[in-house]
């Protein structure tokens, strides 16, 4: 069994006076990651505490990263297909 | 005119067949072939074949290939998810037919025939396809086989075995004609069936020599050849789709023909018509790349037959009866539109026709259900797919020695001694028979056997491969898919799907692949098994890890001990 998936990583991260928070996500690896986005105190605690899952907040945050990505994939398993 | 509707209608059609109903069809080809090549082990049969039973009849109906048509047809009845899908098929090609030539002369056209035009139209392209594809699949391997279905066909034992259905008739004649068989194969065909009339009926004629042999055989053939005759005047029939293209483009050619042809210029991925079609079938016939834009309007596949129209006409009966269908638009279907509108009489007949169709079709359908013909016998006296020997009979005969003595030392591998006593005993009374007819027959049929099963086991040692080795398998039930898996496809061995949101790439071993194949494992069920598999992994890899870590604690412990 092998996995064609594209990498895709989440992050949440506070000011240090825990005040403002912030989302930065990295797509296929890629050194430079997303712009990071400014989220609410609340959110960043769901997220952290797995009440929202990480395709679901990836594509709250950055839809055309995850169309890019859900292409990718449907083209991937074209290829594979044969189509 | 604009036709491009009709040739994407035409292409949802045999798309459709090519990829659904091409797989259920060579599952039933497969399951008869299987059969008839179990039937082969079973002996001599000359009792099975003399005296009729349950069995043989059962047997005998297996090497129909009108009955494949006829099982998948009562799939595509029994199915909802394959009848809404010809509803579907028949909607598109209906949408096409409308613009063409405007409702009220649709209308029309459909009160003529005594249906739904579009409906019948699409059921007989399916019925055309599954024939043609019955055909290239079973065509004469050669000489040996043709002179032997010329036979049956020929002899008067086809009488009495049972009649053969319109469909059956008119698959037969398809493959004789694709074959084109030569005068001398012709000859030797009927004489085989006359020979074997006479073996039949020489207690009653009192037939005793080779003499009155010699005359029986002429006069049959005499017979056989004038029918040939006859049959080819009255057997020739006008083409349905040039019936049709001359209702609906008032055109002498076959214009539905021509826009098949040019189905390779319909490109699936920007033609409206197909995409819509696509969307609406249960087993879609293109997979289009989909983004978060559309993904409203996705339903994921997850097994359960959410998808229902709310009216589906019940158009069973006239998808049953397909065949006769055909026949019923040849003869009732108006060739134009004056004619239809001077000559009232056939249009009421036309009215009338469904209900003798359908009440025909009761009425002979337990008459389908014992179809019968010499292709059984054939296979019960152990002669399948001797045209293989047939085409190397040099090297068979060559091999035969080493076949009969390993035959009794047991050297080959699939010439048993006891799967052969029947020949052998054949043989062995066949010498101390005096009634030259019976002795001919014994003696002969039981070394044909013998030759035939021998030049098998040499063919198959020397290309070392087994012969028309199938598979049986256990029908599995198609299971809801599981909501953690999703888009499974399979492509020759791999099945490509998503679990848990991680697209993958599964091999999956050889059984499986051809259970799946020949239809006796639905994709659902094989998803659903491959995921049980998963989650098995994913558990000892799990426990794996635990012991590991219980392993290092214990470990550190036992140093901290030491220190």
């Amino acid at each position: 069994m092998k996995s064609f998936d594209v990498k895709r990583v989440a992050s949440v991260y506070f000011d240090t006076e825990g005040n403002r928070c912030w989302t930065k996500a990295w797509f296929n690896d890629r050194q430079k990651g997303e712009p990071a986005i400014e989220i609410t105190r609340k959110q960043a605690i769901a997220f952290i505490n797995d009440q929202i899952s990480k395709d679901s907040w990836l594509t709250r945050f950055w839809p055309k990263q995850m169309s890019i990505y859900h292409k990718a994939i449907d083209q991937t398993r074209q290829q594979l297909l044969g189509l | 005119m604009d036709l491009q509707n009709f040739r994407d209608a035409e292409y949802c059609i045999d798309r459709y067949f090519d990829k659904q109903l091409i797989r259920r069809l060579d599952f039933y080809i497969d399951c008869r072939n299987a059969a008839v090549v179990s039937g082969r082990s079973s002996g001599f049969g000359v009792r099975n074949a003399l005296m009729p039973s349950e069995d043989y009849a059962a047997g005998v109906t297996l090497n129909v290939p009108a009955k494949d048509i006829e099982k998948l047809s009562a799939d595509m009845v029994g199915d909802s998810q394959l009848r809404h899908d010809v509803e579907v098929l028949a909607k598109a090609w209906r949408t096409a037919a409308v613009a063409q030539v405007g409702e009220s002369r649709y209308r029309q056209l459909s009160d003529a025939l005594g249906g739904d035009l579009a409906m019948a139209y699409v059921n007989h392209r399916l019925m055309m396809r599954m024939v043609d594809y019955e055909v290239e699949k079973s065509p004469f391997k050669g000489s040996v086989d043709y002179i032997l279905d010329e036979a049956r066909r020929s002899s008067l034992l086809s009488l009495a075995s049972a009649p053969t259905t319109d469909l059956q008739q008119y698959i037969d004649k398809k493959i004789v004609e694709r074959y084109d068989p030569g005068l001398l194969e012709k000859g030797v065909g009927k004489a085989l069936g006359s020979l074997t009339d006479l073996a039949l009926t020489a207690p009653m004629m009192g037939a005793s020599s080779w003499t009155g042999l010699g005359k029986f055989v002429t006069m049959d053939l005499g017979i056989g050849f004038a029918g040939d005759a006859i049959m080819s005047k009255a057997g020739k029939q006008q083409d349905v789709s040039r019936m049709v293209s001359a209702a609906l483009f008032a055109s002498d050619g076959d214009v539905l023909a021509t826009l098949r042809q040019d189905e390779g210029s319909v490109n699936p991925y920007s033609s409206e018509l197909v995409k819509g079609v696509n969307s609406q079938l249960g087993h879609k016939i293109v997979t289009h790349s989909r983004s978060l834009s559309d993904g409203a309007a996705f339903k994921p596949k997850i097994g359960l037959e959410t998808v229902k129209l709310p009216e589906v006409p019940d158009y069973a009966e006239q998808l049953r009866q397909a065949g006769e269908l055909h026949f019923a638009i040849q003869e009732h279907f108006p060739q134009n539109e004056s004619a239809a509108e001077q000559n009232h009489a056939p249009l009421q007949a036309v009215q009338t026709q469904p209900v003798t169709v359908a009440e025909a079709a009761k009425a002979t359908v337990p008459a389908v259900q014992s179809v019968s013909g010499w292709g059984g016998l054939i296979d019960t006296l152990g002669l399948n797919g001797f045209s293989d020997v047939g085409k190397n009979l040099g090297y068979v005969l060559a091999m035969l020695p080493d076949m009969l003595v390993g035959m009794f030392t047991g050297k080959s591998r699939n010439l048993k001694f006891g799967d052969n006593m029947m020949p052998l005993a054949a043989i062995f009374a066949g010498m101390f028979v005096r009634n030259p007819l019976l002795k001919m027959l014994l003696v002969g049929l039981g070394g044909a056997n013998l030759l035939n099963k021998a030049g098998h086991e040499a063919l198959e040692n020397r290309d070392g491969i087994r012969l028309q080795a199938v598979r049986h398998y256990r029908k599995y039930d198609d299971e809801p898919l599981d909501l953690r898996v999703s888009q499974p496809v399979m492509k020759g061995n791999t099945l490509v799907v998503t679990i848990d949101h991680v697209p993958s790439v599964i091999t999956i071993n050889d059984e499986a692949v051809d259970a799946y194949y020949k239809g006796a494992l639905p994709l659902n069920t094989l998803t659903n098994a491959v995921l049980r598999k998963y989650d098995e992994q994913q558990q000892a890899v799990r426990e794996n890890y635990d012991r590991q870590v219980k392993a290092d604690e214990s470990l550190e412990l036992s140093r901290g001990g030491i220190k």
